[in-house]
């Protein structure tokens, strides 16, 4: 069974057809790339996956139930986690406040409880709180725990994006555009970091990603979206050879005069 | 000196009322960024479920310090329950459209408390003493009120209490976390709607705290208070910075210390107009507020 499967996927804005029957299968395990020129439709895709809009055609099936209008709230308790394009961090929080916040619906303290500091409580948030120590350890973060989340440089808040996704104890994972702006040998980092959260947490992956050395190195599968649709899926390798994904990236014209 | 001593006290008494109102508007702004007109009208039912508990309690009878304390719970509990259930009746259910549609709802929704308190509670009420009175002349001319004392000793546990809950409780987290992002909370497992009802609940038991501290001053109440020192309030949280919440206890003690000023140096009848000076020259020369986040959209 695919832990998360699209069936002729779609959604309208007003005449405008967003996405349209976008068919996706991901095994559990997976690391699969959605690439595409831009307002291809893929950060759609991921707002489709996680409830911010509800899809107008078709169906989300997320470990073999659907998720289509259950909200955002419900769909990350159900085990989606995701990044943003823009990063989208609690600027006015600590680092160790992010992670923390994250692991909200894990916690049970009431209010009551952890005003009067209860037993209940102070276990909780001594959970919560080495939990994100440790979380913002294995992602070099812990010395800089106590700083403001907008006073770190632009690469180390890309990895408190991922660190605070993760601790929602998701078992699908969204990174959109998680290299956006970085140079080769910070992506390259990247695509180790990805990789490697991949084997330590045990979670499956939908990547959007522009640069391709990331897309086609870390990447088992890819789904190419042109102007919502899906015009080709398969390996790094045969991606790579399909005129037709050639064509849409480089326009018709281009390749008319290069064969 | 005297003069500017005693207007100092009334300054700071009148402005820990408007602080406390002005927490309720800047904490519902932060989180829906709606101004929630019927904010004032939840403080002005505050005071009347007040005086209705303290007659049918018989605490006006014969007063009590655990008399008092079991009405002030009593009327906070009250206004956290009518503040939870405007917010879902009224405000949830426009939460996707525009936020124009909200913003004319809680003018309805003020409208509509302001009109039922006319109609069940008639024009103005007096409100009886629950606590012993004094006066200490400190020194020639120079008067502290025990009301004072109270409204500023009260007030300042209650900003300690809020204090700990938005800084140091996980609901304070998640609330600040849904007053940066709603989307991205709920993204993030949070339950927004929870978080939400719950700062609406803390803001109008604020206002009920001060609902009855200036009932228990005044010894009149109405239903048109609301309006009076919901719109001052207002301001208070605007000068301070919206959304902010030591903007809003920093606007509030300004705009009271502003207002007694101007009535003990000036006259009595620019106290009203020195609030909207205020509020103008800090739309003009600092729009964003005392305390407010200067944001620039991204494009």
């Amino acid at each position: 069974m695919s832990l998360l499967e699209l069936k002729k996927t779609g959604i309208r804005f007003g005449g405008l057809r967003a996405v349209c029957d976008l068919d996706l299968a991901l095994p559990q395990g997976a690391l699969h790339g959605l690439i595409g020129p831009n307002g291809a439709g893929k950060t759609t895709v991921f707002n489709l996956i996680t409830g911010i809009y509800a899809p107008t055609e078709g169906d989300i099936l997320f470990q073999g139930t659907s998720i289509v209008g259950a909200g955002p709230t419900r769909i990350a308790a159900a085990g989606i986690g995701r990044t943003f394009q823009n990063i989208r961090l609690f600027a006015g929080l600590s680092v160790l406040d992010n992670v923390k916040v994250a692991f909200h619906r894990h916690l049970h303290a009431t209010l009551f409880e952890s005003v009067l500091r209860a037993p209940r409580y102070l276990q909780d948030e001594a959970r919560a709180d080495a939990d994100a120590r440790q979380l913002l350890d294995t992602f070099g973060l812990l010395p800089m725990a106590e700083l403001g989340a907008d006073s770190l440089p632009y690469g180390l808040r890309r990895r408190l994006e991922i660190a605070r996704a993760l601790a929602t104890k998701p078992k699908l994972l969204l990174l959109d555009e998680p290299a956006a702006g970085m140079n080769p040998s910070e992506a390259e980092e990247l695509m180790h970091l990805i990789r490697w959260v991949r084997e330590t947490f045990g979670v499956t992956i939908l990547l959007i990603e522009h640069h391709m050395a990331v897309v086609m190195g870390i990447c088992e599968r890819i789904t190419v979206l042109d102007h919502g649709a899906r015009i080709a899926e398969g390996t790094p390798a045969e991606i790579r050879k399909d005129p037709v994904v050639i064509e849409a990236y480089l326009g018709a014209d281009v390749h008319q005069e290069t064969a | 000196m005297i003069l500017f001593l005693q207007q100092l006290i009334n300054g700071l008494s009148l402005g820990a009322i408007y602080a406390l109102i002005a927490l309720g508007y800047t904490m519902v702004y932060g989180t829906l960024q709606l101004i929630n007109f019927a904010h004032g009208e939840v403080y002005m039912m505050g005071a009347f479920a007040a005086l209705y508990l303290a007659k049918w309690l018989g605490v006006d009878q014969n007063p009590s310090v655990p008399g008092v304390i079991v009405v002030a719970v009593g009327a906070m509990a009250f206004c956290a329950v009518l503040g939870m259930t405007i917010e879902r009746v009224a405000y949830r259910p426009l939460r996707k459209m525009s936020r124009l549609n909200m913003l004319i709802t809680a003018i309805g929704v003020s409208l509509l408390l302001q009109n039922i308190g006319l109609l069940a509670f008639g024009a103005l009420q007096s409100f009886p003493s629950l606590l012993p009175e004094a006066k200490w002349e400190l020194t020639a001319g120079l008067v502290l009120r025990s009301q004072d004392v109270q409204i500023f000793t009260t007030t300042v546990a209650l900003m300690l209490a809020l204090h700990h809950i938005v800084e140091r409780t996980q609901i304070g987290r998640a609330m600040r976390a849904v007053s940066h992002s709603r989307d991205t909370a709920a993204l993030m497992g949070i339950p927004v709607d929870r978080v939400v009802s719950f700062t609406f609940a803390i803001g109008s038991v604020l206002a009920g705290a001060a609902a009855l501290l200036i009932a228990l001053d005044k010894h009149k109440i109405e239903p048109t208070m609301g309006s009076a020192y919901g719109l001052k309030a207002f301001v208070a949280a605007v000068l301070g910075g919206i959304g902010s919440i030591p903007g809003a206890v920093a606007g509030g003690l300004l705009l009271g210390l502003a207002e007694t000023m101007v009535s003990g140096y000036i006259a009595s009848t620019w106290r009203d107009a020195i609030a909207f000076i205020l509020l103008i020259g800090i739309l003009l020369y600092k729009p964003s507020g005392l305390f407010g986040k200067h944001t620039v959209e991204k494009v």
